[in-house]
């Protein structure tokens, strides 16, 4: 049970002056069950992969296989394949379109055919998970504030349940405190339902603290694959494509080069702490 | 989408041309004028220098033939359509086939030939007039045209200036519906399916967030005209000003000679499409 | 030495209006602030701290419930001055898309010296040297929605410093970019420093404010601390009271103190960090 790519390419435009090619020979799998990071530097590709592995943009050669199930067939079941995938694009609050939130909230869900009391119940999960009150039930989308609309966009998402969630940066734009808010639901939601969540990023510190697997990608190719500490401790490689490393991390290489014996990667403040007080208690005995 | 981009109307080719460096209210006032001959043309001979001019002014603008070939892909099919009309509707000039009702006359041939052909030379050359000028000069030069008007209260720069910020946004707008029917897409959201009204209602998803949208930017960009000083178009300068040359005083005779010509050879008699027939 | 001009001098402003429910909602209180010509000022705050309403009164897009603002001398309040006020004053919003008129890059970066009625000799001259400084003179011909977020943003750093301001205001201008992006405009900033500029940045990312000569810390419409970016960050309990991040290597630096191995906690980055560790090397 996995997403898998296999010899994906996907060229925009072939044949014409304004031919761009977006994805070359990506073959990757995600298994189930845990976070997904997908980062790169802009334009790498990143938007373009996770929109194909939501059945929403059809590769040019290769293959997309999800639990299984092949994509972008002819006969491929739409319905079924809506059910597995759902996408939350960049600033997913520019689509809401309902009078109410509880109908914002259903909407994916009444399309799907499910019973009211489904609806409902599903409604609720989503609502605990991305912290919105009952009372907001009846309200207008556009009376809530930029942060809860970005809350309730992600949560019509999540009330469908998929079993891969798919986010396109969904902290973009956001202060502290709303990134936040967003990224620990998701941890919560991931924790609970036990399904997959693939996320884009640009901050390193959010992969760092939230992702069980990364994926690179460069120039429209998959430079690496793997857990969170065996890509950060990767950081040549990743500023070679004009990748960031986690504050943290940096500061574990920079330390390093002055011989200290510190691991290559940390993933937050208290790892960086533990890891430099050891040497310093070394040092004082 | 992909339709969207077959549509040379609009799009700008740059190229170093003669034409290209023509004032753009000089251009505008000379297709209005070749548009006029254009209906004022009565017969073959004139159908004839209509299209050697308007190939005469495309290879003058340095436009590849294909990109006009290009442009007259959508409207082939109102073409050929206008063709097939006129040939069975017409009832002029001689039979030259028939069977059961249907008779085909060739005064029908000769109309839907000549409708075709309007149809070709106007889309045509509206697609140069774009081709050759930049937006902001078409819109500067339109300004400037309707500046006289005014004086009966016709809001000449601020159309222009609907015009230039519709221009810009066009690509911008298409991107984000394009974006917002995807993310609908993925919500369960289907186009496809119903009747009339069914397939109205399920616009809404894309309408709605588009409309907002829209209102949002024109909100976003008249604050932001606002803190570059802008108040409308009073003591207001342009950097690109429209200076007219010998060139545009030129083709403006030359074109009114041609209207005169088409009047003449219509009013005279002289060419007409009976004479085919 | 006389102490540079004072630009812009805020006093006692308060800002309020009427919100969706018609109650009276405050969003700026007895806001106090002085800025001189060459600062570099950061205004820090989470949503809904008042950090954009105070920005919008800097060029009398809103105008005080309470209390003046005074621009180079001009009173925002006063209608013969507002255009003077808004040539001075020029800013960049959060939006990349929505500040863009016009169909060209080089046309829109004339606007502003189009609205201020300059001859056009002049106007070119200002694009040309405008889009030089910024380092977009390369695409003065481009289609400006096929430009990149920060790209965009330069064009509309360009069009304001066309307009030769003494202040340039960015409002929360990286928030909807990338990395790549937000790099591109801080180094537009430095830029403009390096060219004497007055600069006034409203944010809520730390790595952006550590740069500045000084932050204003706004909460709930109020002033709640002003100083060098080390002295606002030492407040820790403040700074997350207001729901805003501190940098980690700080978060860090402030263990390391409490746990007794370093002496001061006011380290903004990996290399003071670096620094303060290995002193000898």
């Amino acid at each position: 049970m996995s997403i898998k790519l296999k010899d994906v390419n996907l060229t925009y435009s072939p044949g014409t002056p304004f031919s761009a090619d977006a994805l070359i020979d990506v073959n990757l799998e995600i298994e189930r069950n845990q976070i997904v990071a997908v980062i790169g530097h802009t334009g790498s590709g990143k938007s373009t992969l996770v929109q194909v592995m939501a059945g929403l943009q059809k590769p040019s050669s290769g293959e997309v296989l999800m639990d299984d199930f092949v994509m972008y067939k002819k006969d491929t079941d739409r319905k079924k394949l809506r059910r597995k995938v759902g996408m939350a694009f960049q600033y997913p609050e520019h689509q809401l379109f309902e009078e109410t939130v509880e109908r914002e909230l259903s909407f994916g869900l009444v399309k799907q055919g499910r019973s009211s009391e489904e609806i409902q119940e599903q409604i609720h999960k989503a609502m605990h998970f991305s912290k919105l009150t009952d009372d907001m039930l009846i309200r207008s989308p556009f009376e809530l504030s930029g942060g809860q609309m970005r809350r309730l966009a992600i949560a019509s998402v999540i009330a469908m349940e998929p079993d891969y969630l798919i986010l396109d940066e969904p902290t973009a734009g956001l202060d502290p405190a709303g990134r936040d808010e967003i990224l620990s639901g998701l941890q919560a939601w991931q924790k609970e339902t036990h399904k997959t969540v693939i996320l884009v990023s640009h901050s390193m510190e959010d992969v760092a603290k939230l992702a069980d697997q990364i994926l690179v990608l460069a120039n429209g190719r998959l430079l690496m694959s793997g857990s969170t500490a065996e890509v950060f401790s990767r950081s040549a490689e990743l500023q070679q494509v004009g990748l960031d490393v986690p504050q943290m991390t940096a500061l574990m290489l920079a330390l390093r080069e002055k011989g200290w014996d510190v691991p290559k990667y940390a993933m937050n403040v208290d790892e960086a702490f533990l890891a430099i007080r050891s040497v310093l208690r070394r040092a004082r005995s | 989408m992909n339709m969207l981009k077959g549509v040379t109307i609009g799009q700008h080719y740059p190229a170093d041309s003669m034409i290209h460096k023509m004032d753009a209210r000089f251009k505008i006032i000379m297709i209005l004028l070749y548009v006029v001959a254009l209906f004022t043309a009565a017969g073959p001979i004139s159908y004839i220098i209509m299209i050697l001019f308007a190939m005469f002014v495309i290879v003058s603008a340095k436009i590849p033939y294909r990109l006009i070939l290009r442009g007259l892909r959508p409207i082939l099919w109102i073409v050929g359509f206008t063709l097939i009309l006129h040939t069975f509707s017409t009832q002029e000039g001689t039979v030259i086939w028939q069977w059961s009702r249907f008779s085909i006359y060739n005064g029908g041939i000769l109309r839907g030939i000549m409708m075709g052909l309007r149809l070709i030379l106007l889309i045509s050359i509206t697609s140069l007039l774009t081709l050759t000028t930049t937006p902001i000069d078409l819109t500067d030069g339109l300004e400037a045209l309707l500046k006289p008007f005014k004086k009966i209260g016709l809001p000449a720069h601020e159309l222009a200036m609907m015009m230039t910020i519709a221009l810009r946004f066009v690509p911008t707008l298409i991107e984000e519906a394009d974006k917002i029917i995807k993310a609908q897409t993925a919500r369960g959201a289907d186009f496809e399916e119903g009747g009339l009204i069914a397939r109205g209602k399920s616009m809404l998803p894309i309408l709605v967030p588009l409309f907002i949208s829209a209102f949002r930017r024109a909100d976003d960009l008249a604050m932001a005209m606002e803190a570059r000083c802008y108040r409308g178009g009073e003591h207001r300068t342009k950097m690109k000003e429209l200076k007219s040359s010998m060139q545009d005083y030129m083709g403006l005779a030359i074109l009114t000679l041609l209207l005169i010509l088409m009047a003449f050879f219509r009013f005279a008699q002289i060419d007409s499409w009976q004479a085919l027939l | 030495m006389t102490s540079p001009t004072l630009l812009i001098e805020i006093k006692t402003l308060s800002h309020t209006f009427q919100g969706p429910e018609h109650q009276e909602i405050k969003a700026l209180a007895s806001v106090n602030l002085a800025i001189r010509q060459g600062e570099f000022v950061v205004i820090l705050g989470a949503n809904g701290s008042g950090k954009s309403t105070l920005a919008k009164h800097l060029n009398a897009l809103l105008l005080p419930s309470e209390g003046t603002v005074m621009i180079d001398g001009l009173d925002t309040v006063d209608d013969q001055a507002l255009w003077s006020i808004r040539q001075r004053v020029g800013m960049v919003f959060q939006n990349p898309d929505n500040q863009i008129v016009a169909t060209i890059v080089e046309d829109d970066v004339a606007f502003g010296p189009e609205n201020l009625g300059l001859p056009p000799a002049v106007i070119r001259e200002r694009v040309e040297e405008a889009l030089a400084i910024i380092g977009m003179s390369e695409y003065r011909h481009h289609a400006p929605h096929l430009l990149s977020g920060g790209q965009k943003q330069r064009v509309a750093i360009a069009g304001i410093v066309a307009m030769r301001p003494k202040v340039v205001v960015l409002d929360e201008a990286t928030a909807m970019l990338d990395p790549q992006g937000r790099k591109e405009v801080m180094t537009a900033i430095e830029t403009l420093r390096s060219e004497g500029m007055t600069v006034i940045l409203i944010t809520h990312h730390m790595s952006e404010a550590v740069m500045a000569d000084r932050i204003i810390l706004l909460g709930a419409g109020r002033v709640i601390a002003e100083g060098t970016p080390k002295e606002v960050f030492q407040e820790r309990e403040q700074m997350q009271s207001l729901g805003l991040d501190i940098p980690q290597i700080t978060q860090l630096a402030t263990m390391l103190k409490e746990d007794g191995w370093i002496e001061q906690d006011d380290i903004l980055s990996v290399e003071e960090m670096v620094k303060r560790l290995c002193p000898s090397n």
